[in-house]
């Protein structure tokens, strides 16, 4: 079905795509000796280790408990529990903890008993969590949205290099419809879009193919243009509407979900299939042989780049994720995980920024180029200048981190390491505000406690009656109010 | 063997091509046709005045680095100084004494970029600083603009720069430019000139360096637009702030008292202005809306300042001027942030 195109989104830049190896048939990582799985996230503990050193587990068993909506973390082949410790992690944190697997068992797959029937928690304990690069939890998505009046359906992939979407689609486009189809039955949307862009003419063809003459999906052909597939963007261009400051997509009724999310989702709720395995761009000039590789999560990014034959002499840097959005890495031994769409080996060739921050001429293109319609030039001079309530004001915390203004800046500003940093700190002061105020009314439930109990013993020396009196329900009504408060304040 | 990776803290790990130096390269390539043209109008003087600038500029640039810290002097190569050196060198009379284009270069580089911080720093656009500065200064020299015709050779040339500079020997072989000659006639009620308007756009009329080819600076202009190094509004803003009210006064005010508005938009100063001018990112605003108020009033102050004011040149009090009120305009017309 064709599309009108309700607005284009703000800002952007036109990108050289460099899609090598976009059109070649994905393969498949042999097994590797070993998989890694991180059980913490920048230090901060996002899973719970559920299996011993020594112990055996097998293909698809749940290896370790996501806490609050994470999802669990399965393995992806079978084998015995090597080591629980620190490993090279991708983030800022050196080293993460994690789960080391040494794969040995290969024929059993372990069985998942299907007593649960909520789709949000099947998907948190199938592990499904976004692989368009955030990894969010996607059951907690899809219960935050609701029945939504949209569903979209992310196939933009608008980063240049990535082509795991697009070969995902071109090869697995009848089992995309019928994904779509099954979960647009579980979540009943108003409408659902599938979006993509004009220029992977082998997968539009192939979705076109395979939605035939269906109706109720709508296939959106966007001109590529970046950051088209963020999610703030995608719903700006196709619908219109811009998802208020600080809030998410489910707060206009609105479910995003990438293309490989929403395969991995069905296998989760059809099947009870855990997601064990994704597809990854393996590109740069970095590698001889670049494409699109199936590989487990938990494998080591040498194993993946070595199967695509690495060049290490060549190599100057590693990226995991696009170019744009994706992080540089010091460590091969970092380990795939659901997020990773791709990992890059970029030489010279590749036109690597170096960040020299030379003086900014305010010549205005970050701001050109800036989706969220911000200034980075002037964040950049406050954030400078220490004056970080200034910088909020202006849209600090509206920043998607996307990348374009440090792309397009000609005094080559690392404008996007200055905002994630100034975005962290002003996180942790937020927290930490929260935490005086909270301990500020745990103070006053205290005090108002003890007024109370000081007033009945009062009471007692006088009189029973004069007691039942003064414990007056307005004394306690305080004390629950400053508990009913600072119970949510922690809550948030 | 493996080289070992380098990695960044976050942030694309690729860069577009845009290059800070390069972006200085271009502009300079842009004005290179009307420079070249100039030389030949004006010949040896023009030529040497440039020279003076630039290097005067250069030295001054590096001194002022050096003194500010000792590893900034690479930024003496990052092309600003030449281009601002080059833009000022333009704005003035293609033959004046030596010490004119020196001190201009001082004031440029010096007080208006160095002494605010540097590139990037600077509140007031340096070529037009320094040509306020010496227009109030020595306003002989700064209205004594060589006649095309009495160009000298190069040895005349070195002697009236270097040697004979008082302002006498230049009388015999100076004139004024086609809207001061205009501007005078109308103030001292003599017969109005007519401006020969072809003359004007091709460029053989006196003034300055960078008012001698409107054809040639809007040839530089293009190129600038349509490489993507400049975008329209601060020149449209600018032309529409010197049509609309050329326009205006001369369809309602009594016959014979303005000029048409065509000898502004073939006028190079006209050009210079909208192309080179007020496209100066540093001192301007940098949000789309304000860059087009911003240069929208310049080019109306640059009409109205030599129609009804003192001085017989509006654009570089209009620019600095205009550059006092960036903080207020970019405050005026900031984006509304996505979804607020
Ligand atoms: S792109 Fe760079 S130089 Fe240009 S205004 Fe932005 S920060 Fe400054
Ligand atoms: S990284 Fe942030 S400031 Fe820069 S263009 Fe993207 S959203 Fe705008």
């Amino acid at each position: 079905m064709m599309f009108g195109l309700a607005k284009k989104f703000d800002g952007g830049l036109k990108l050289p795509p460099n899609k090598h190896g976009a059109e070649a048939p994905s393969r498949i990582l042999p097994i590797p000796e070993s998989l890694t799985y991180y059980l913490t996230k920048n230090i901060k503990e996002t899973h719970q280790c559920i299996v011993n050193i020594g112990e055996t587990v097998l293909f698809g068993q749940s290896i370790a408990r996501g806490l609050g909506h994470q999802p669990d973390i399965h393995a992806a082949y079978g084998g015995v529990i090597e080591a629980i410790g620190s490993k090279a992690g991708p983030y800022d944190a050196p080293e993460e903890q994690a789960v080391i697997i040494r794969t040995s068992e290969y024929k059993n797959v372990y069985k998942h008993d299907d007593k649960i029937k909520n789709k949000s928690d099947l998907l948190k304990s199938m592990g499904v969590a976004g692989m368009g690069g955030a990894a969010f939890p996607t059951g907690e998505k899809v219960q935050a949205a609701g029945a939504p009046r949209v569903w979209l359906i992310n196939g933009v992939e608008c980063e240049p290099m990535l082509s795991c979407d697009q070969c995902l689609m071109r090869e697995q486009a009848d089992k995309l419809v019928q994904a779509i189809r099954y979960l647009a039955a579980e979540i009943m949307p108003g409408r659902v879009i599938l979006a993509l862009e004009s220029d992977k003419a082998d997968a539009v063809s192939a979705m076109r193919l395979a939605l035939g003459d269906v109706t109720d999906i709508e296939l959106a052909c966007l001109p590529p243009r970046y950051p088209q597939g963020g999610e703030k963007q995608l719903i700006q261009t196709l619908l219109g509407l811009e998802v208020p400051s600080g809030t998410h997509a489910a707060h206009l009724g609105i479910l995003v979900l990438n293309v490989a999310t929403v395969m991995a989702a069905f296998d989760a709720l059809a099947y009870h299939l855990p997601l064990t395995h994704r597809l990854v761009t393996v590109a740069g000039q970095g590698v001889s042989a670049p494409g699109n590789v199936w590989v487990p999560i938990g494998a080591a990014l040498k194993d993946v780049l070595d199967f695509c034959g690495y060049d290490g002499a060549a190599t100057l840097r590693v990226t995991v994720g696009g170019p744009m959005m994706g992080r540089a890495v010091n460590s091969l031994d970092v380990a795939v995980t659901k997020g990773t769409s791709a990992i890059l080996a970029l030489t010279a060739a590749d036109e690597l920024a170096v960040y020299s921050a030379q003086p900014c001429i305010r010549c205005g293109v970050c701001t050109e180029v800036c989706p969220a319609r911000l200034q980075p030039e002037d964040m950049y001079f406050n954030i400078r200048a220490g004056r970080l309530n200034r910088t909020r004001e202006t849209g600090l915390m509206d920043c998607i981190a996307c990348g374009a203004c440090a792309y397009v800046c000609p005094s080559e500003i690392p404008l996007v390491a200055s905002f994630l940093y100034a975005q962290q700190i002003c996180r942790i002061e937020d927290e930490q505000k929260a935490r005086a105020a909270y301990i500020g009314d745990l103070v006053k439930a205290r005090d108002a406690r003890l007024a109370a109990r000081r007033s009945v013993r009062m009471g007692k020396s006088a009189s029973r009656e004069a007691a039942a009196r003064t414990v007056d329900p307005a004394a306690m009504e305080k004390v629950d109010a400053a508990r009913e408060k600072a119970r949510s304040k922690i809550d948030k | 063997m493996e080289k070992e990776l380098k990695p960044i803290k976050q942030g694309p790990a690729v860069h577009g091509k845009s290059q800070l130096q390069l972006l200085m390269l271009k502009v300079v390539l842009a004005l290179s046709p009307a420079l070249i043209w100039a030389f030949y109008v004006f010949g040896w003087a023009a030529f040497i005045a440039l020279m003076l600038t630039c290097v005067s500029g250069f030295v001054f640039e590096w001194v002022a680095l050096r003194l500010r810290s000792r590893g900034r002097t690479r930024q003496a190569y990052d092309g600003s100084g030449l281009l601002s050196c080059i833009l000022l060198a333009m704005s003035l009379p293609p033959m004046g004494p030596w010490w004119l284009y020196v001190l201009g270069s001082f004031v440029s580089i010096v007080i208006t970029k160095q002494l605010f911080g540097g590139l990037g720093q600077n509140v007031f656009n340096p070529a037009m600083s320094a040509r306020v500065f010496l227009l109030l200064s020595c306003p002989a020299y700064m209205t004594a603009w060589l006649d095309p015709d009495k160009k000298a050779g190069l040895v005349d040339t070195l002697r009236y720069m270097f040697i004979d500079w008082h302002r006498e020997s230049y009388d015999a072989l100076t004139t004024a430019t086609t809207l001061d000659a205009w501007r005078n006639a109308k103030l001292t009620g003599l017969p109005l000139p007519q401006p020969e308007l072809t003359d004007m756009f091709v460029g053989s009329t006196a003034g300055s360096m960078g008012e001698v080819s409107a054809m040639l600076l809007l040839l530089g202009g293009m190129y600038l637009l349509f490489s993507g190094i400049i975008r329209w509004h601060l020149p449209a803003g600018f032309l529409a702030g010197v049509m609309l009210p050329a326009t205006l006064f001369w369809l309602l005010g009594p016959e014979g008292t303005h000029l048409s508005p065509l000898v502004y938009l073939v006028a190079g100063s006209t050009m210079m202005g909208a192309f080179f001018i007020v496209t100066d990112p540093v001192t301007a605003p940098v949000t789309p809306h304000a860059r087009f108020v911003f240069a929208f009033l310049i080019g109306a102050l640059s009409y109205l300042i030599p129609a009804y004011g003192l001085y017989p040149v509006g654009l570089s009090f209009a620019v600095l001027l205009m550059n006092s009120t960036v903080p207020l305009l970019e405050r005026l017309f900031r984006p509304r942030i996505f979804g607020r």
